[in-house]
């Protein structure tokens, strides 16, 4: 099982090379940041004197090189906008983020497992109908618009939470509610496709034939079955998650890592969105090793080597 | 098995535990009468010359005074840390400073603070500061005595007073700075001498300030403000609707009805200093040298400029303008009642007429506008219409701000047309035309005899200490833009305030949000 987790991990570095090198070129060839650091009617020599000073003067080779070199030793290199290494900025965002992604998965699973459950025990009823129906609709629904409606529905008419920011306890449950119910739409089919297939199966009617009760077997026996696939979606969510991240901290004002990444590529502020991607990228690929691992939870006959 | 059994469960306590604790950390305390101000962006650098963001500005200039300050009703020159001020000759200016003034760390003002503050911009660079361009003129800075000041310029400075007023002007106090190594890193905390003090910054979500309870002027009224940066607007509706913000800019039209029907908010307009323009390119320049479209013939930038109906435009913004054809709007030194509040000539049969003489075959003229500014979209596509209407084949190009600024504007590729506004918030006409000065005219390719002539006008005006026939050169410089349909000023554009009604304070003719005399009536 160690060996197993260190060979994950030595994998990982390819990857994360590889998505320097993309970064740079997206950020760096594709924008110039001295744009956003002199007056509108500098002269050419005027901008030349910024550009020198920060060496975007020099070759694209060597700055990258550059700029690898210090992420090899550790070091980012400082924000062009908040002139502060860019790393710790980073790492100061990353708890509301995580945050924000935790709670949107308890919003997930309190909505998808019993929706899940339901869907599949009552096939082809109203309930399976508006599981189903409701799957769809938020899949179907962009989720920035969720995020207003919410605001305007809950914040503003009925005035129960507050509609941005993160001062107090209560801020993070429209957030929340908004990503985690995105996730939720797909959980709770693949739980339910999963749990009807499990259902299916002669151990479940040994369980019935034992004279277990009925929910004692969907759930003892069905469920923890049918949650290695979700747990494989939940897995390829988490990329969604953070993904949908940025946007979601935009429209709630949610001070985490995907407003900083937004901010920070408007502004071609290449060592922050490097900080900041390679730490999404981190928490993604640790995130399906976990979930690789809990395979091993979820069922015994697994075993890592 | 068990091992992981031990595990997942600790695993996911430990999650819920961190849900619900990390926001109450995070916690803003406030005391006694707190404003909350929703802010599209906060500050990346709260360094005054190092931050000159609309945003910045308006933080900082509650924490730092200047010498002079601008009168928020008639942008009058007054009195500030500066008690007076005499030009001794063309270069040479001094400046008494006001006794007892301190600064939010006890530090007293006095001559040294005033020298500090300038020389730690003149001594560095354009890369460190990016008001760096601003200060050059002063090339010598000599103390009097502890309280008087003298400041020595390389040429006469006319705009003196407005630079010492101006974005970047607040006096640091000498002795934190200098203990701040180096100063201007993430490191620098800002001590002036302002009505609030610095109390805590969150990076992109929060900048907390508390009245200076010795602020020369006597303490503010408001305990705390909050600036708190809410970026999506109907976000910040929302918390100006449920109370959780008092005070927002930029409220689009289609919202005011909703902030007034709302129990205890309302929404009032107001100018800003900023003019929505069109700017014609004349002729090739180092960055597009090849360039030889269809308006280097003045007969069709003509044509272009007579096509414009201003009056529509108006509509369009829902009257959220006034119609001008000069950059230099009042109060500004050089405005001209000719220029403004006026829709300008429009007559879309001699465009026509001109079109023709000019034997404009249909050639495409590229036409780049963004998304910039409230429904600058809208507006960009109503002139494409209108452009069209008299017979111009127009490719209208959209941005989004960042494209527009890193593709076209900054490398200076805009072709035939772009559409872009710009402010004036030192209320000095040496800004609106520094476009026009020779080796400055990359984005329109300027040249010829009128252009030389606007570059010789703005060349004297820029040493010329008399303000009357200073004001008259520029405006003068702008007759001359006009006459070769170089820059089509549009509107000077409103914006709208979303506020409480427990709020007591006038916005000031720059539209900047200084509290230091603001009451909250809770």
């Amino acid at each position: 099982m160690i060996r197993y987790f260190l060979s994950r991990l030595v994998q990982m570095i390819p990857p994360l090379l590889g998505l320097t090198v993309i970064l740079f070129i997206l950020i760096r060839v594709g924008g110039d940041p001295v744009a956003h650091m002199v007056e509108p009617d500098a002269t050419d020599e005027e901008v030349q004197l910024v550009r020198e000073a920060y060496g975007f003067d020099r070759p694209f080779i060597e700055q990258y090189f550059t700029q690898f070199g210090l992420i090899i030793r550790g070091d980012f290199g400082d924000s062009l906008r908040f002139h502060e290494p860019a790393m710790p900025l980073v790492i100061d965002r990353l708890p509301a983020t995580l945050e924000l992604a935790l709670a949107s998965i308890v919003v997930a699973l309190l909505i998808a497992i019993p929706a899940g459950i339901l869907s599949a025990v009552y096939q082809n009823t109203w309930i399976d109908f508006l599981v189903t129906t409701a799957s769809t609709l938020g899949r179907a629904m962009p989720n920035f618009w969720i995020g207003i409606m919410l605001i305007l529905i809950v914040g503003v008419q009925l005035r129960w939470l507050p509609p941005s920011g993160r001062l107090e306890f209560s801020s993070i449950i429209l957030p929340a509610v908004t990503l985690g119910t995105s996730i939720a739409t797909t959980l709770a089919r693949v739980l339910r496709s999963s749990l009807l297939e499990v259902m299916r199966r002669d151990y479940m009617t040994t369980a019935h034939a034992k004279g277990l009760k009925r929910w004692t077997v969907i759930i003892r026996h069905g469920l923890r079955n049918a949650l290695i696939a979700v747990v494989t979606v939940f897995g390829l969510q988490m990329a969604w998650l953070l993904g949908g991240s940025v946007i979601i901290e935009e429209v709630f004002a949610w001070p985490g890592m995907g407003r900083l990444l937004l901010r920070s590529v408007l502004l071609r502020d290449l060592a922050v969105v490097q900080a900041g991607v390679l730490v999404f990228a981190l928490v993604v690929m640790g995130t399906n090793l976990l979930v690789d691992l809990l395979y091993a939870y979820l069922d015994p006959r697994i075993r890592y080597s | 098995m068990e091992s992981m059994n031990r595990l997942v469960k600790p695993t996911l306590i430990a999650m819920l535990a961190l849900i619900l604790v990390m926001p109450a950390l995070n916690t803003a305390q406030a005391q006694g009468k707190t404003l909350t101000i929703g802010m599209n962006e906060l500050p990346s650098l709260l360094d005054p010359p190092r931050d000159w963001a609309i945003a910045a500005t308006w933080i900082h200039m509650n924490m730092f005074d200047c010498l002079v300050w601008r009168n928020r009703a008639t942008a009058e020159f007054e009195p500030w840390l500066a008690e007076s001020w005499e030009n001794v000759n063309d270069t040479t200016w001094r400046f008494k400073l006001r006794e007892g003034v301190m600064f939010h760390n006890g530090e007293e003002l006095n001559a040294d603070a005033v020298k500090y503050t300038y020389e730690r911009i003149t001594s560095a660079s354009r890369a460190e500061y990016i008001t760096y361009g601003q200060w050059t003129f002063i090339v010598e800075i000599n103390i009097l005595s502890p309280y008087e000041v003298e400041l020595v310029t390389a040429t006469p400075e006319p705009a003196m007073l407005s630079k010492m007023a101006g974005t970047g002007c607040g006096i640091q106090a000498p002795v934190a700075g200098a203990g701040m190594v180096p100063v201007g890193d993430g490191d620098y905390t800002p001590i002036g001498t302002g009505p609030y003090k610095f109390d805590s910054m969150t990076q992109d979500e929060v900048v907390v300030l508390t009245a200076n309870e010795n602020y020369w002027q006597g303490k503010p009224d408001i305990d705390t403000i909050i600036w708190r940066s809410i970026p999506e607007t109907s976000t910040r509706i929302a918390n100006l609707l449920t109370g959780d913000i008092d005070l927002m800019v930029g409220v689009p039209p289609q919202d005011w009805d909703r902030i007034n029907a709302n129990d205890g908010t309302s929404v009032e307009d107001f100018l800003t200093t900023r003019t929505m323009l069109l700017s014609l390119r004349a002729g090739p320049s180092e960055d597009l040298p090849d360039w030889s479209g269809p308006t280097s013939d003045i007969r069709i930038r003509r044509a272009i400029s007579l096509a414009i109906d201003r009056e529509t435009l108006i509509e369009v913004i829902d009257g959220l303008g006034i119609p001008t054809i000069s950059r230099i709007t009042p109060p500004t030194l050089g405005w001209d009642e000719r220029h403004y509040d006026t829709f300008g000539e429009y007559d879309p049969e001699k465009a026509m007429g001109l079109l023709a003489e000019a034997g404009y075959n249909g050639e495409e003229l590229t036409f780049h506008s963004s998304t910039s500014w409230l429904l600058q979209k809208e507006v960009s596509e109503v002139l494409e219409a209108m452009l069209e209407a008299v017979g111009l084949n127009v490719d209208l190009q959209v941005l989004d701000v960042t494209t527009f600024r890193e593709q076209i504007y900054r490398p200076n590729k805009n072709e035939e047309i772009y559409m872009d506004a710009l402010g004036n918030s030192f209320f000095d006409p040496w800004i609106t035309v520094r476009s026009f000065e020779e080796g400055r005219r990359f984005r329109t390719g300027w040249e010829g005899m009128v252009a030389d002539q606007a570059h010789s006008l703005i060349q004297q005006a820029a040493v010329n200490m008399d303000p009357a026939s200073r004001g008259a050169q520029y405006t003068e410089v702008f007759d001359l833009v006009l006459e070769e349909a170089i820059m089509l000023p549009l509107y000077q554009m409103k914006d709208a305030l979303g506020r409480t009604d427990a709020l007591e304070w006038d916005m000031p003719l720059d539209g900047f949000l200084w509290m230091g005399d603001a009451v909250l009536n809770r």
